[in-house]
């Protein structure tokens, strides 16, 4: 019997030993040739990783590549690819890697991957605001990314159908054998909401550098994700918080309207930086819907700021970017937010004393401020002005999505070989269609 | 089970405890010693066996009070005992007995019986336990002593080709490292394809040139799962289990001295298929016509030019006659390029191997010691070498049941060379020329204008640059590269046996291995000046690097740490035997790839050298541009793998007639991937034994033994230059200025061992009075898990779209048959031994574009590793041959219609296998049948053995004349001869029409040839692998002799082909390349 309870010791002994110290045995890198990144230092590397990946050549296209904006010329159509020319009529196509899926879950996998790794990292006195502000960013990539993925693949939110409308695939792991599964609208936004709000305490409250998120940008982007659910409110609190950390603006006056990029990058207004990826070209090769280009008062610096002639049209270029087209959060963008809630929770004076804050930047001395006799008149004026500021940055899309929800009943129309093509007001087409490749090897339902 | 999951890991306090119970244990035994009342009797007894031969080694149990002790050398033994206590008497080769003691006055005589139909039972090694080869259903095979010195190599592994299942592959094979030896097969696409090796217990993680073939006793190959399972993810591609000697308790004084000599000829230069010299010059001729070439006169690298186009030019300048010019050539006919190599470059190969080995025990310690020298010389001039092994073993019992076992081996293995070029390996340029003389007449050193022209470097530098010329024939005095490969194992094994059943084995294991490299170039050679005057300063004539010999020194080492506990049960009931293990072990090999270093300038007396700037540029003197020194110190990345490991085997047999085979174990290791770790995932083999010839039904009498087995299981493979993790390179961002990482490969969570599952049906037999016996296994393999590129979901990664994974996998299936028969007695005793060995795998999945055509295999001549679905690995695919045509052009197919364009043909996607395709599939690369035929005749003294080896079902691509290779590289086919060259002889020969460089589709042209099915030959051929004679005397004690026995033997390895397929003779295992020599040796074994 005595052997039997060594024995017993002994199996006792094995069970409490094999969960003690195992997994650091074999936590052991295998070659230290290879360069892991497992440090605070290569994990914010992986995040400052800013072309290609996380900032620049990385949000999607496509919306606003669909959007009303701008048209091109019959020669330009007919020397785009078959994918480009069904793109800009609205005519589902298949297409593959890589895309603006492909690279808008490029920074959500680095983010992703930060925080695993974040895990083992210990968080001491000595390394708490970098590990925080890895955190903090890791967060706020992955939301920024979800948002932009939902504003182009789902439908707009809604309240009553969000809940089963088809949203994107949440991934919150690392793991490519985690299978990619699509969430509803309604997980998308709250996801979003979620992260960002987590991302707050942890960033800085300016960024030392436009490519990194800060609480600035964090309370920017919450104020797009609230008024994108046309939830004014909460999107009102946020811009406010916005541009209490800083409200400066560029004043137009002082840029040269002869230049071929007159707003340089990172400029005052620059939140926080991302561009487009130029997955179609149809978008550079625009020109300025004339009614749109028309509606810019003569004594608005923007007519020349924004754009230039092109034949007998006109070309944007006035972008924030570095290249292509800037994304990105900047204060302009939180000013019209603000007015837009301010006129719809009835704050006529509110709305436009924000409104014309920006204004007074955006044209020559002789700005008038503008009037409104009622929040609606108010609002009108906010959400025109809205899309004359806001052009080529990525927001034409979601808005025409959530106005129409509004009732604004917006169609979208194209004119090639004199057929007119029409995207009706609430299309589902409005949830762009993933790519061929995912759906096919994933078991994902493509949008309706 | 729960026992086997409880123990998974933390192996450090599993060893604490270990020890912790050991001690206590112990202390209740010294008890039970110290308690000897004088009451307390003893029975006194021998045990012998049925010829009334006393037993040593067996063991006493009283059952009453677990005391137990071995007989001696004489068989006696002395027990504590009372009268009616029950004893029971063990020993592996006799039947167990138990009786009751009836008077403890009386000595008795205890007669065992032997274990019925185990007299010729083989008893094999898996690593982790012995067990007897007719109890277990596991394919086993052995290669015992006797055949183990077959062959003389001093490599152990290579005395395994041609006796044993393994498949020893000639090819070689494109970037695979490794041994280059297959068992039951390949089970990898792009993983790593070797065996594991172990050394008695533990992986070996050295050289393997660094054991000694003497101090091995036998070597087993476990095949299916059932064997090779218990090693988990190492066994997918088989296991090969090394034996060392062992000294044994109760053995008089043993010495052993072994010695032999091995000589080589030199190699059979003439047999290479080559373009004759005539043909050479005269195709020179005929590109410097055409200018080929000619162009590098003006080329300020100042490239080097043959003698015959040096000869031409001048005659195209008029500096020289036409006699003058044909004097030359004529004076050039006469050079014998083989004669020219071996006299300058070859020298016979001979290796001495000398053994000696002293053993010896009494019932308490067992030790020995062995030492071994080898003395190497090479085939090429100056290479030469020697290797000194010696090994300690010790094994004592300080108490009844404990026995603790310590081994040291340790190697000093020095090889050296003096990179003498290979043959063909002189080459003015890059290109290789027939008609070089190394020596004058008066044995004189020639120059040869290896780099540069000669008209250049008898000038460049009016004298103030070293001589720039390069003599092949002295060169290899300045050269001199040293390699010391020291390696030192050690381990340490505590054996506890309690209970009467119960085994505890403690095991440790340290190894240890350096390795250092010394090059050193002395100024005098042409490497050293060379470089000199390259990083010379024009005008200037400074030195960049300093005068002085090149030295440049590399040091890398390996370690490996292994730890065991393993707990052995084992007990006989009536009609029923289990014996079981379980235990847990990790492991650790940290290998670091060499440093290395140069220093220039280098005097070793007085020692000096220079310190150089490996980071500047320095312009150079041929041609000015600038260039670094070559060298600048390199520090090697370490690599570490580590294991943690738990299993379990079990053999329960009841009556001798049924046998069950269960083991599981599970692997965690830091190259897999988290999720692998964490999951539970066992390696797992099932077998069942049914001996027939047990049944009582069963009376065929001239079949003394027929016994069916089955295994099911799985192994797994590792690679280990796959990690789970992530690698990332860091970069800094252009525009924020921060530092950047990126990743490059994914870590993978899920990435784990390469798998193998394996069904085995055998059936051993044994008839005509033991006069046949052999063993039929059939065994069919699936590998999964393989790792493969992989289409991503880039929605987890927008980086990429395709990513390696586990997914790919083949499929094989095969047959062994061994057969023994004594085909004759007495007097003479006439032993035939067939080997057959039966084995086809094809690829199952694979993912990408390239494994979907059969056009992939083109191209490849089977040599390297090419996924097709449905296809070997190693394979041949042609293009259809349509015969010349009027010009002499090969013509294929396309669409039907014979045509010249290769392009349209190249580029053809679609394949069908029909008669008019323009590609299709031919065959394995791989041979699928192959194995050997031993036979072995011995009359008195003498004995005889001869193995013809055989290889069937497979093909190779003959050499084939290249014209692009012939004027670039200068390597032509002696078919040069019976090549086209007018309308007609397009009917009598397939070698097409020399055409110059600028002809349509030159490139495509040669390809299409080379590769088209012409040129495809079967590869089947029976070779002779060896003839052994030996003599041995053997001394009886009563001559009063020391010696005890004596064998003189000589041998012949490699005495080549006997008979093969193709009619032009050509060797398919060694085409295109030089056949290996004859080899003799002779040698004597002692035994005192």
């Amino acid at each position: 019997m005595k052997y039997f309870k060594i024995l017993l010791t002994y199996l006792t002994i094995f069970a409490i030993g094999h969960t003690l110290s195992c997994n650091k045995y074999l936590d052991k890198k295998s070659s230290n040739g290879t360069v892991t990144p497992t440090s605070l230092a290569d994990l914010q590397g992986l995040l400052d990783d800013a072309n290609n990946v996380m900032n620049r050549g990385v949000t999607p296209i496509l919306g606003e590549a669909s959007s009303d904006d701008f048209f091109i010329l019959q020669s330009v159509y007919d020397s785009r690819k078959t994918t480009e020319q069904d793109f800009y009529i609205w005519k589902r196509t298949p297409y593959q890697f890589p895309n603006d899926w492909s690279k808008s879950y490029a920074p959500v996998f680095s983010a992703n991957f930060s925080l695993e790794y974040l895990t083992k990292i210990e968080r001491t006195a000595a390394n708490s605001s970098a590990w925080d502000q890895v955190k903090g960013s890791a967060f706020f990539y992955r939301a920024y990314n979800f948002l932009n993925l939902l504003w182009n693949h789902s439908k707009a939110y809604d309240t009553e159908t969000s809940k089963t409308d088809l949203g994107i695939a949440l991934r919150l792991g690392a793991d490519f054998n985690d299978p990619s599964q699509r969430s509803s609208v309604e997980e998308g936004y709250q996801r979003v909401i979620a992260d960002t709000k987590a991302a707050i305490p942890l960033l800085p409250i300016k960024p030392t550098h436009p490519f990194r998120p800060s609480q600035w940008a964090a309370y920017a982007l919450l104020a797009r994700a609230y008024l994108s659910m046309r939830i004014y409110d909460s999107a009102s609190h946020y811009a406010s918080l916005a541009l209490e950390i800083s409200d400066s603006l560029i004043d137009f006056k002082g840029l040269s309207a002869n230049s071929a990029k007159p707003i340089i990058e990172f400029n005052t207004e620059t939140i926080f930086y991302t561009d487009m990826y130029t997955y179609v070209s149809t978008l550079g090769r625009g020109l300025i819907d004339t009614t749109l280009y028309s509606s810019y008062h003569d004594d608005d610096l923007r007519k020349v700021i924004y754009f230039r002639v092109n034949g007998n049209y006109y070309s944007f270029k006035g972008s924030y970017s570095i290249t292509g087209f800037f994304s990105g959060l900047a204060t302009d963008e939180i000013f019209l937010i603000q007015a837009e809630c301010l006129a719809r929770q009835g704050n006529t004076s509110g709305a436009l004393a924000s409104l014309n804050k920006l204004l007074k930047t955006r044209w020559n001395t002789k700005f008038t401020p503008l009037q409104a006799e009622s929040s609606q008149e108010a609002l009108v004026l906010i959400l025109k002005e809205r899309r004359k500021e806001l052009i080529f940055r990525g927001l034409r899309w979601i808005d025409i999505k959530r106005l129409n929800k509004e009732g604004s009943g917006i169609d979208l129309k194209r004119y090639i070989n004199s057929t007119e093509f029409i995207l009706k007001a609430n299309d589902d087409y409005f949830a762009l269609p993933l790519p061929t490749d995912i759906i096919q090897q994933t078991s994902m339902p493509q949008n309706p | 089970m729960i026992f086997l999951y409880q123990i998974k890991k933390n192996l450090l306090l599993h060893l604490i405890a270990l020890f912790f119970i050991l001690l206590s244990s112990e202390k209740a035994l010294a008890g039970k010693n110290d308690y000897q009342l004088p009451s307390d009797t003893f029975i006194e007894g021998i045990v012998i066996d049925s010829a009334g031969k006393p037993i040593s080694g067996a063991n006493i149990v009283n059952i009453h009070n677990y005391h137990s002790t071995r007989t001696n050398d004489k068989g006696t033994f002395k027990l504590i005992a009372t009268a009616g206590n029950i004893l029971e008497v063990s020993h592996i080769n006799y039947e167990t007995y138990s009786f009751k003691v009836k008077n403890i006055n009386a000595p008795v005589i205890i007669k065992l019986a032997l274990k019925e139909n185990e007299e010729e039972d083989v008893i094999v090694n898996s690593g982790y336990h012995t067990t007897s080869k007719s109890r277990s259903a596991g394919s086993f095979n052995k290669i015992d002593n006797a055949l183990l010195n077959e062959q003389l190599s001093p490599n152990i592994l290579n005395r395994l080709k041609d006796v044993s299942n393994i498949y020893f592959d000639p090819k070689q094979v494109i970037n695979r490292k490794g041994l280059n030896l297959t068992v039951r097969g390949l089970s990898s696409i792009d993983g790593y394809t070797d065996p594991l090796i172990v050394l008695d217990n533990f992986p070996y993680t050295g050289n393997i040139d660094n054991i000694n073939p003497n101090d091995i006793e036998s070597v087993t190959i476990l095949k299916d799962a059932a064997a090779a399972s218990i090693w988990g993810a190492k066994a997918g591609n088989g296991v090969i289990v090394i034996t060392t000697k062992k000294s044994r308790y109760n053995q008089a004084f043993n010495l052993n001295l072994n010695a032999s000599i091995t000589i080589g000829q030199l190699p059979d230069l003439a047999r290479l298929p080559e373009i004759s010299t005539r043909d050479f010059i005269y195709v020179e001729n005929y590109l410097f016509n055409n200018n080929y070439g000619l162009a590098d006169t003006n080329n300020i690298n100042r490239p080097a030019l043959t003698p015959v186009y040096e000869m031409l030019l001048k005659r195209r300048k008029g500096i020289i006659s036409s006699q003058d010019s044909a004097a030359y050539i004529n004076a050039l006919l006469k050079v014998d390029p083989h004669q020219q190599y071996l006299n300058a470059f070859y020298q016979q190969p001979i290796t001495q191997q000398y053994n000696a080995s002293v053993s010896g025990g009494n019932n308490r310690y067992a030790w020995q010691v062995a030492m071994s020298y080898n003395q190497l010389q090479g085939q090429q001039k100056g290479n030469e070498g020697n290797k000194k092994n010696i090994r300690l073993e010790n094994k004592f019992k300080p108490l009844n049941n404990l026995e603790i076992v310590l081994n040291a081996f340790y190697t000093y293995n020095l090889s050296q060379n003096h990179v003498i070029p290979a043959y063909n390996n002189v080459t003015i340029g890059s290109k290789r020329v027939p008609y070089l003389s190394f020596a004058d007449e008066n044995g004189q050193a020639i120059a040869i204008d290896q780099h540069y022209r000669g008209i250049y470097t008898d000038t460049a530098g009016a004298g103030r640059l070293l001589n720039w010329k390069y003599y092949p024939l002295t060169e290899h005095q300045y050269r001199n590269q040293k390699n010391v490969a020291q390696n030192l194992l050690a381990n340490i094994a505590v054996n506890y046996d309690f209970l009467n059943s119960l085994r505890l084995s403690l095991n440790f294991q340290q190894e240890q291995q350096w390795n250092t490299t010394e090059a050193l170039s002395a100024i005098e050679s042409f490497y050293t000046r060379d470089l000199i005057n390259t990083y010379t300063v024009r005008n200037t004539y400074k030195l960049n690097i300093p005068l002085g010999d090149i030295l440049t020194i590399g040091n890398g080492r390996a370690t490996a740490q292994n730890g065991r506990a393993q707990l052995n049960y084992t007990k006989r009931f009536s009609k029923m035997s289990v014996i079981a293990f379980a235990g847990a072990e990790f492991r650790e090999t940290k290998r670091k790839n060499p440093d290395s270093q140069t220093m220039y300038g280098y005097y070793e007396d007085p020692l000096s050298f220079a310190v150089t700037d490996y980071s500047s540029t320095f312009p150079t003197y041929i041609n000015g541009s600038s260039k670094a020194i070559p060298g600048s110190p390199l520090v090697g990345n370490i690599n570490i793998q580590r294991f943690l490991s738990t299993y379990f085997n079990s053999e329960i047999s009841y009556d001798q007639r049924y046998t069950i085979n269960i083991s599981a174990r599970k692997d965690g290791s830091n190259t897999f991937g988290l999720k692998t770790n964490d999951k539970w995932n066992p390696f797992w083999s099932a077998g069942a034994v049914w001996n027939i010839t047990k049944e009582k039904f069963f009376n065929i009498s001239s079949l003394t033994l027929l016994k069916l087995r089955s295994t099911i299981g799985i192994g797994g493979s590792l690679d280990p230059a796959r990690t789970a993790l992530p690698v990332s390179t860091s970069l800094s961002n252009t525009i924020s200025n921060l530092p950047i990482r990126k990743i490059s490969t994914l870590n993978n969570p899920s990435l784990r061992w390469e798998q193998t599952r394996q069904i085995n049906i055998a059936v051993d037999f044994e008839a005509f009075n033991h006069r046949i016996n052999g063993s039929i296994d059939y065994y069919f393999k699936k590998s999964t898990d393989l790792y493969g590129p992989s289409p991503l979901d880039y929605t987890t990664w927008g980086v990429s779209n395709a990513i390696v994974k586990n997914v790919a996998s083949m499929r094989g299936r095969g047959l062994e048959i061994s057969l023994i028969s004594q085909n004759l007695i007495k007097p003479v005793h006439w032993t035939s031994h067939v080997i057959f060995n039966y084995n086809v795998s094809k690829v199952a999945d694979y993912f990408s574009p390239e494994s979907e055509t059969i056009a992939s295999f083109v191209g490849t001549g089977g040599t390297s590793v090419t996924p097709v679905k449905g296809k070997p690995l190693f394979a041949i695919a042609a293009f259809r041959w349509g015969g010349l045509n009027e010009k002499g052009d090969p013509q294929g197919y396309f669409g039907g219609e014979l045509t010249t364009d290769y392009q349209k043909i190249r580029e053809q996607t679609v394949f069908d296998e029909g008669n008019h395709s323009s590609v299709y599939f031919i065959g394995s690369a791989d041979p699928k049948i192959f194995g050997s035929f031993i036979n072995t005749i011995q009359y008195k003294g003498f004995s005889l053995s001869a193995n013809l080896t055989y290889k069937f079902g497979h093909y190779f691509v003959r050499p084939s004349l290249q014209y692009g290779a012939l004027y670039i590289g200068g390597t032509g086919n002696k078919e040069f001869a019976n090549r086209w060259q007018q309308p007609g002889d397009e009917k009598v020969t397939n070698v097409p029409a020399m055409v110059f460089s600028n002809y349509t589709q030159f490139t495509n042209r040669d390809v299409f040839y080379r590769f088209s099915d012409i040129n495809v030959l079967k590869a089947d051929h029976i070779r002779l692998a060896y003839v052994n004679l030996g003599y041995t005397f053997k001394f009886s004690k009563k001559e009063k002799s020391a010696l005890r026995q004596l064998t003189l033997f000589v041998n012949m390895s490699n005495p080549g082909l006997i008979w093969t397929h193709n009619k032009e003779g050509i060797d398919p295992d060694y085409a295109g390349m030089i056949v290996p020599a004859q080899q003799f040796s002779f040698g004597v074994r002692s035994n005192f």
